[in-house]
Parts: structure tokens; C-alpha cells; sequence
């Protein structure tokens, strides 16, 4: 695929937390790109650092967490090191995020539609009648049935899938160049996760946005995303188109990530799963070496002792390991 | 480190790590209430030892050049109106005033945790019944009934006022207890209790008691504090702790008279009970942050 | 085969408190009506949304929910009436996994004793024995015997769901509720504690009653799935034949909703309109016909039975005959 421009560029970026037991390197120089019209999936398990890189995308880190190094470039320019206040103009305006739980990010004492229209009237110059206007079109466009009478409803007058359009509106609302959904459909019931999911490919398609997918579900991944990067310890230890990701997977982890979820074809039901051993390392005792080696199973001296580097293993698939995996295709998701 | 792959779910750190030992750890970082204990074992401790260290008895009377003497070497804080250390009354005062504190705090506490786990875990009816009672406890007009109390109970003894204190002193302890017992009592791990069959008596006392004490153990510290002060008000207005017997409230009381012409009387007591009370309500506090519930995870 | 578990037309409601005098307004029909049975060592597989009554059903039917209705009949004795004392006795039969690996264990009892307490209560063995029983068994479940001393905030999630699991096998059970016991885990730890309930299966000849929402890990561990909708079971049948043959409506758009770990398959989804509807006022006749694209006038009338098609695929739906579909159509 012809790669179109850039819009974010996230390099070696590094958000640690100071605790009172000890620093956690919740992103440890993470480099992701995400070019104009593309939805990129970040995918990993919990302290992957995933979330914490799109809340430092969105310079929304607070104390004891700090960006210690590293660039976010978007639109050419360094997110790091700007104000709060100039942040704020582009959240909201050019990235806007949706969350796991839109109830806490929605104010349970306004209208669905107050919100939304506040939203827009801080990022347009529009008057409140146009503004109202455009929140009606904007429920109606995210699928929410009689939009001008849910225009007057509360949040809690309504269901989980229907917040989680709300918000997906509430973001649409100033036209993004960037949507990070962080695990957006985690909490929905499966047949009204698919609804959001089609809602939100649809959105993409005729608005163009580039999507940042954040997910801890390889499935959702493989559906959503043009490219995938994996994440496990604060570092992308794979990352490539998907075709490739997921036909082709060299990182242990992500083979033994996509080999252990049970899945709707397998044959080898009522079977043991090949299960990854272990689990995440302790944040304050990361092991030396490759992170990941005291859980896999290809683990040699050298990855006891040294972090490998991601190096391009074919073209644009890059990988940290020494030991990449050759996986015969059909073993994969069998 | 090398890793047992047959179990290898590990990176426990050496020390075992229990609540307490984290709520210790948390406290110690709270310099006021850290401050608060230190003053407190110091006082109990005094008062402890105090009378066996002083050269005078409590009840001495001293002659009558003795009698409403200003601090001097002799008597460090002065003497009262009968010619009495001074010192050594507040050494045997704080003993009595501790003694109240504490035991009513503890007798209320007895009382509270019962009727409000009964309450909180069963509900319905029973928690009707025995929150209306409480209700009704709470609505009395305290003082009037204290003093009511303590003339009709015979008696004169110390433990008198912890009694008459300790009835009037449960309620809150009950609300509390029941408010933890209401929500702990729909977790999962009393659910899972049941599952295992675990009796009701045994799931109240081993399983949500012990979850529920951060907030009785706050309220029992600043309980110690209330309850000296309740003691020196029954004692201010006579009907607290008798004379000869001493504490800081009939300390306080019997200064009165004397005020204007021996202020060291009013100082030395009302200044020790200050500071107590002071440090019990600062460590409660402190308490209260480190026992905060979003600790454990 | 024997049955181990047969339910009958169970049904619990829970009443809607309000108003000054807490008089029931209104009833949450969690679970209304459901008929199945559950074979001696096999796995039983029950799926649905959240409202579906699933894990209502789960705990109603080992009585940590009193029902409402219905007949539960646990190894040939019928336990619906059976009250706290009676019940006791059976609950070292019967145990439960939960879902939660954080609210499931008391936080301040160490593991040691969270395990050991069900040998206790029971009066299983002497001290030295219960100990020695509780070092067997979280070797069985993979955690290090030295933990025991331990307390749960110290463990992760996938340990605390071991340690969950311990309690309920200590006893030696027949028959365990699993009610979503990998949901709430990381993806590379479902797999482990899926291996080890499967492995628990086998040595210690367990039957389960699996309840859980995600259908890839309800397919791999069960032999037979009831699919749940509102309070009732919509269709039953063995775990390929359901897969390979979905019959009720609300089953096919269940399986098509599942995202696939496979970015070449682009599947034709069939979209649900609109969201589950409440359990307090659930729609008249079949739960499912406010969402259902087939719905017809009969959908409205009459509640469609749970019938046998062949071969034990059960199914609810007026459309369904003789395991066919004889009128699907727009």
C-alpha cells in the first residue's frame, strides 16, 4: 500500500511514573507512525504502556507520571513541551479520544446534548443555534434513533452502546484528524460492539480521519487496522501491516499471543492451549535483557543479558528478538 | 533469575506484606499523627510511672503553708487548695481520665459492632428494629440524661462514668459498622463464603469485620479523645469522677474556684487534656489517610 | 449418560424496591422459565449478553440465589427447597469460580487460609491434615506452596483466579460453577487458566457449568452451549452442531457479531438494530422480536417452547421446524 502523509509521529517517547516504591517505565521509548487516513493498532496487554502513550499524546500525564524523553510530532510539529493550554486547542479540535468508560467521561447533571454542544461552541466559532444543529446531525450520523429527543436526555437515561456513540460524537463533533479510541468497545455486550465497530469504520471511510485503535483483543485488531504495532513492557516489540502481522508473526509474543486465544475454527477443542508461561514481569523488577525472555520459550543467553533492538526483519515488519519465529503460515490461527 | 516454568507465576518480593504492614508504613509517613503517637505514649506513659517516680502521695495534704503554693522546686506545678502536689494529681488524673477514655471507647465499641453487624448483614426487620433504637438512643438529649444517670446509678467509682458514657456512647460506632457491613456484605468473597458454606456467624466475624475495621478504629481514637472531654464535663458539672480520686475533669472543676488567685490549677490540667485529645485527634486523622480504602487494590 | 443436574422451568425474579414503603414496583425477570440438564463430566456452556440472566441462572441453580420457581435436581436429589442447614452438607459438592480475582477473595485473610477455610468449615481432617491437603492442592493449581502465608494483594490476577479456583476444588467436588472465569484476565493468562480448568477436568472428573459472554472460549472448553436472551434459553444443542448449524436468530447474529483474529476474512456481519431491552418489561411473546429481522405477527402473540429439532439441538422460535428453517424471509 502507497503510504500517504504523515500526521503523527510518536519517537522513542519515555513516560515514567515516580512512586514512592520505585520509578515504573510505563512507556520506554515507543516509536509509532501513523500517516493521513490510516487506522494503526496498538495492541497489548494491561501495562503494555499502550494507554499511557495516547494520554501522553494528548498531554494528559499528570504527577507522579512525567514525559521523560522522546518527540510526538503531529502536523510537523512537537507535541512535547507545549503548554497546557496550546494542547488544549489541539485536544479536541485535531485529536479527540474515547474512552473504555464513557460514563465517567460524560457530566452526569447536563444534557447529552449541552455536552456535545459545548464541545463544539470552545472549538468553533459558531453561533448556538448552528451548534445545535450540528449536534443533532451528529447524533443522528453516530446512529442514535430521534436525535432531537435524545438531544434532552441524560447519560444515565442511556445505555452503554448508546454513551459510547454519544461520545464517539462528542469527538466527531470538530472533525479530528485523529481519533484514539483507548479499548472503546472493551465494556460492550459483543453484538453491540459491532455495531460501534462498523459505526466507526464507516466514520473513518467517508471522513478520512487517521484512527489510533488501542485494544488488548488481537481479533479487533485484525478487523480494524491497516498496521498493527504490538506493545509488551513499555516497548513495541513487533510491528508491521497486518496481512503480515498476523499471517507471519516473528516476535515470540505476538505468535504465542495469537496461537493461545481460543478461537471459532480451531479443531483441537476440549484441548490444552499453547499458553504463553508466566505472566508480565513486576513494573519495578523488569528483568534484565529482553523483557520478555523469562517467558519464552526460544530464551538464550543473549536475551538473558541484552535488549534487542527492533530491526526490519522483511520490509516494513520489524521486530525486537533475536530469535524471531519462522512460523509456517497455516500454524497460525488454526 | 531462573524460573520454575511449572509454576511460574513469580515476582513475589521477599517480605510478606500484610495490610497492617502497609498501613504502618503509610502512617509513618505522616509526620503529624507520627508526632500525635509519640505524644500520646508519652503521656500514658507518665502517667504510668509518674506516681512512683513523685515523692508525694495524691491524696497527701500538705500543711498549711503548703496550700495554694505557685510552681516552685518543691512542687513543680504548685499545689492546690488543700496543700496537694499538683503534679502528682495530674500524673494520677491522667490515669483515671486514660482509663475513662479508653475503657468507654472500648465498652461502646462492643456494643456498636454488635448491633450494627446484626443490622448491616441481616437487614430487613431486624436492621428496622434495631436502627430505630439506635434513632431513638441518638435523639435523647445526652446531658440532661447523663446527669440523671449518674445520680440514680449507685456508686461513685470510675467505672460508673465509663458505663454512663458507654450507653450513650455506641451509636455512632453502630452506624458506622452497619454502613460497612451493608456494602461489604455484597462482595464477592462473602458470596464466596457462602458458596464454601461458611456460617453467618462466621462470615460477620472472620470475613467483613476484619474488612470493616479502618473506619471503627478511626472513629474508636477520636472516640478517646471526645470521651476525656465528656468525662471533664460530668466532672466539671460534679457528677463525674468523685474526690478525692483525681482527673483532669474534677481537676478542672475544683480550679474554679480558685482561678483568680491560683491560675496554675486551671493551666496544668486543662493543658494536658488539650494536648491529649489534640494528639488523639491528630492520629485519627492520620489513621484515616493511611487506612484509606483505595490502599489495597 | 447420567444427569447429573436437571433444571426444570427455573425462574428467579427480583423485585424493584421503591417508593416510601420499599414495596416492590416491579420485577426483574432475570431468569424466566429454563428447562436444561447438565450430563455427569461433561461441560456445560452458558452464553448471553449482559441481561441475559446467565450468571443469575449460574448462582440460582447451586442455591446461592433462591429461586423463584422451578426444580432443581442436583445427583437425583431435588435441593430447590433445601434451606441453609440442609444445603450445607452439598455444598462440597457443588462449588463456584468467579469472576472477579479481586472481589472473589477476602483481603485480609492470607491465601493459606482462604483455601483451607472450606476443609474447615466442614471438618475435614485434623489441622495437620487440612495443611497438608491445602499444599496439594495449590500445587495441583500451580502456585507455590510457600505463598501460603501470603495475602491476596499480592498475587495477580491470573494467581488470584488460581487461588479462586483451589478453594472451589479443595473439597473434591462433582459439579462447579464457572461464572466468567477468564473475563476479566490479560489474553496470555486466559489461556493458562483455561489449560488448568480443562487439566482439573480431567484428574479430578469434574462437571462445569461454564458461564461466560465470549463464545471463542465457551466453544473451546464445552460439549454442549445454552444460548441465553432475556431470561431465557433460546437454543441448546452440542457444541459443533451449534457452530456449524445456528438455528435461532439471535444465535446466528451472536456468532457474526464475534470480531475473528484473521485480517483476510472479511465477514458479512448481521447487524442487531437497537440495544437489549429491559428485564422489568421485557416484550410480549418472543424476548428476541423487537431485534429480530424475521419478526412476524406470531413473534408478538405467542412466546415460541423450546423444542427438540433432532438430535438435541434445541431451539426457540416459531420459524424453526423439524431442524430446519422453514420460513426465514425478509
Amino acid at each position: 500500500m502507497e503510504k500517504s502523509e504523515v500526521l503523527l509521529e510518536v519517537k522513542d517517547l519515555k513516560t515514567y511514573f515516580y512512586t514512592d516504591d520505585g520509578v515504573v517505565k510505563a512507556v520506554d521509548g515507543m516509536s509509532y507512525t501513523i500517516h493521513k487516513g490510516e487506522v494503526l493498532g496498538l495492541v497489548g496487554e494491561s501495562g503494555c504502556g499502550k494507554s499511557v502513550s495516547a494520554m501522553s499524546i494528548l498531554g494528559l500525564i499528570d504527577v507522579p507520571g512525567k514525559i521523560v524523553g522522546g518527540e510526538i510530532i503531529f502536523k510537523g510539529e512537537n507535541l512535547v513541551g507545549k503548554t497546557p493550554e496550546q494542547l488544549r486547542k489541539i485536544r479536541g479540535a485535531e485529536i479527540s479520544m474515547i474512552f473504555q468508560e464513557p460514563m465517567s467521561a460524560l457530566n452526569p447533571v447536563f444534557t447529552i446534548g449541552d455536552q456535545i454542544m459545548e464541545a463544539i461552541l470552545i472549538h468553533q466559532d459558531v453561533s448556538e443555534e448552528e451548534a445545535k444543529n450540528k449536534t443533532i446531525e451528529l447524533l443522528g450520523l453516530v446512529g442514535i434513533p430521534e436525535p432531537e429527543r435524545r438531544f434532552n436526555q441524560y447519560p444515565h437515561e442511556l445505555s452503554g452502546g448508546m454513551r459510547q456513540r454519544v461520545m464517539i460524537a462528542m469527538a466527531m463533533s470538530c472533525n479530528p484528524d485523529l481519533l484514539i479510541s483507548d479499548e472503546a468497545t472493551t465494556a460492550l455486550d459483543v453484538t453491540i460492539q459491532a455495531q460501534i465497530l462498523e459505526l466507526m469504520k464507516d466514520l473513518q471511510k467517508r471522513t478520512g480521519m487517521a484512527v489510533l485503535f488501542i485494544t488488548h483483543d488481537l481479533a479487533l485488531v485484525a478487523e480494524m487496522a491497516n498496521s498493527v504495532y504490538v506493545a509488551y513492557t513499555g516497548k513495541i516489540v513487533e510491528s508491521g501491516d497486518v496481512v503480515s502481522i498476523f499471517r507471519r508473526p516473528r516476535h515470540p509474543y505476538t505468535y504465542g499471543l495469537l496461537s493461545s486465544i481460543p478461537n471459532l475454527v480451531s479443531e483441537k477443542t476440549k484441548t490444552p492451549l499453547p499458553a504463553i508461561e508466566g505472566m508480565v514481569p513486576n513494573p519495578y523488577h523488569m528483568p534484565l535483557g529482553c523483557h520478555f525472555n523469562p517467558r519464552c520459550p526460544f530464551a538464550t543467553e543473549r536475551c538473558r543479558k541484552e535488549m534487542p533492538e527492533l530491526a526490519e526483519i522483511e520490509n516494513n515488519h520489524f521486530v525486537r528478538c533475536f530469535h524471531p519465529v519462522l512460523v509456517n503460515e497455516s500454524e497460525v490461527v488454526s | 533469575m531462573a524460573i520454575d516454568i511449572t509454576t511460574s507465576e513469580e515476582t513475589l518480593t521477599g517480605r510478606i506484606e500484610t495490610y497492617w504492614s502497609i498501613v504502618g508504613k503509610r502512617l509513618r509517613k505522616h509526620k503529624l499523627a507520627m508526632l500525635s503517637l509519640v505524644v500520646l505514649i508519652l503521656v500514658i506513659a507518665i502517667c504510668i510511672v509518674g506516681p512512683f517516680i513523685s515523692p508525694y502521695k495524691f491524696s497527701e495534704l500538705g500543711s498549711i503553708e503548703e496550700v495554694l503554693q505557685p510552681p516552685s522546686l518543691r512542687h513543680w506545678l504548685g499545689t492546690d487548695e488543700l496543700g496537694r502536689d499538683v503534679l502528682t494529681r495530674l500524673f494520677y488524673g491522667g490515669r483515671v481520665s486514660l482509663l475513662v477514655g479508653f475503657s468507654s471507647v472500648f465498652s461502646a465499641l462492643i456494643v456498636g459492632i454488635i448491633i450494627g453487624a446484626y443490622a448491616g448483614y441481616y437487614g430487613g426487620v431486624l436492621d428496622t428494629i434495631l436502627m430505630r433504637f439506635t434513632d431513638i438512643m441518638f435523639s435523647i438529649p445526652v446531658l440532661p440524661l447523663l446527669i440523671v444517670l449518674a445520680s440514680v446509678i449507685p456508686g461513685a467509682g470510675v467505672w460508673k462514668i465509663v458505663l454512663v458514657i458507654a450507653i450513650f456512647g455506641w451509636m455512632t460506632d453502630a452506624r458506622i459498622v452497619r454502613g460497612m457491613f451493608l456494602s461489604l456484605r455484597e462482595n464477592e468473597y462473602v458470596e464466596a463464603a457462602k458458596a464454601v458454606g461458611v456460617s453467618n456467624s462466621r462470615i460477620i466475624w472472620r470475613h467483613i469485620l476484619p474488612n470493616s475495621l479502618a473506619p471503627i478504629i478511626v472513629s474508636a481514637t477520636l472516640g478517646v479523645g471526645g470521651n476525656i472531654i465528656y468525662e471533664a464535663a460530668l466532672s466539671y458539672l460534679g457528677f463525674g469522677v468523685m474526690p478525692p480520686t483525681p482527673s483532669w475533669g474534677n481537676m478542672l472543676q475544683n480550679a474554679q474556684y480558685a482561678m483568680a488567685i491560683a491560675p496554675w490549677l486551671v493551666w496544668s490540667p486543662g493543658l494536658a487534656m488539650f494536648i491529649t485529645v489534640l494528639a488523639f485527634n491528630y492520629l485519627g486523622d492520620g489513621l484515616r489517610d493511611a487506612m484509606d480504602p483505595r490502599l489495597y487494590r | 449418560m447420567k444427569k447429573l443436574l436437571e433444571i426444570n422451568n427455573l425462574v428467579k425474579h427480583f423485585p424493584v424496591v421503591g417508593g416510601v414503603f420499599s414495596r416492590p414496583i416491579g420485577w426483574v425477570r432475570a431468569v424466566d422459565d429454563i428447562s436444561f440438564h447438565i450430563f455427569e463430566g461433561e461441560t456445560f456452556g452458558l452464553v448471553g449478553e449482559s441481561g441475559s440472566g446467565k450468571t443469575t441462572a449460574g448462582k440460582t441453580i447451586i442455591k446461592l440465589i433462591e429461586p423463584t420457581k422451578g426444580q432443581i435436581i442436583f445427583n437425583g436429589i431435588d435441593i430447590t427447597k433445601f434451606g441453609e442447614n440442609k444445603i450445607r452438607p452439598l455444598r462440597r459438592e457443588m462449588q463456584i469460580i468467579f469472576q472477579d480475582p479481586y472481589g472473589s477473595l477476602n483481603p485480609r485473610m492470607p491465601i493459606g487460609e482462604i483455601i483451607k477455610e472450606p476443609l474447615m468449615v466442614h471438618n475435614i481432617g485434623d489441622k495437620k491434615e487440612q495443611e497438608e491437603r491445602v499444599v496439594e492442592i495449590m500445587k495441583l493449581v500451580g502456585l507455590r506452596p510457600e505463598y501460603l502465608r501470603r495475602y491476596p494483594h499480592e498475587f495477580s490476577g491470573g494467581q488470584r483466579q488460581r487461588i479462586g479456583i483451589a478453594r472451589a476444588v479443595v473439597l473434591n467436588p462433582k459439579f462447579i460453577v464457572a461464572d466468567e472465569p477468564v473475563s476479566a484476565l490479560d489474553a496470555s493468562i486466559q489461556a493458562q487458566v483455561l489449560n488448568l480448568l480443562l487439566e482439573l477436568q480431567q484428574k479430578l472428573a469434574l462437571t462445569y457449568l461454564l458461564v461466560a459472554h465470549n463464545l471463542a472460549v465457551v466453544r473451546h472448553v464445552s460439549d454442549r452451549i445454552g444460548v441465553m436472551y432475556l431470561g431465557k434459553l433460546v437454543e441448546v444443542a452440542e457444541t459443533k452442531e451449534l457452530f456449524k448449524n445456528p438455528l435461532h436468530p439471535y444465535t446466528q447474529a451472536l456468532l457474526s457479531a464475534i470480531p475473528i483474529p484473521d485480517p483476510e476474512i472479511k465477514k458479512e456481519r448481521i447487524l442487531l438494530q437497537g440495544d437489549i431491552p429491559s428485564p422489568i418489561n421485557p416484550p410480549s411473546g418472543c424476548r428476541f422480536r423487537t431485534r429480530c429481522r424475521y419478526a412476524k405477527d406470531i413473534c408478538k402473540e405467542s412466546e415460541p417452547p423450546l423444542v427438540d429439532v433432532g438430535s438435541g439441538h434445541y431451539v426457540a422460535c416459531h420459524f424453526v421446524k423439524e431442524g430446519k428453517v422453514v420460513e426465514y424471509s425478509k
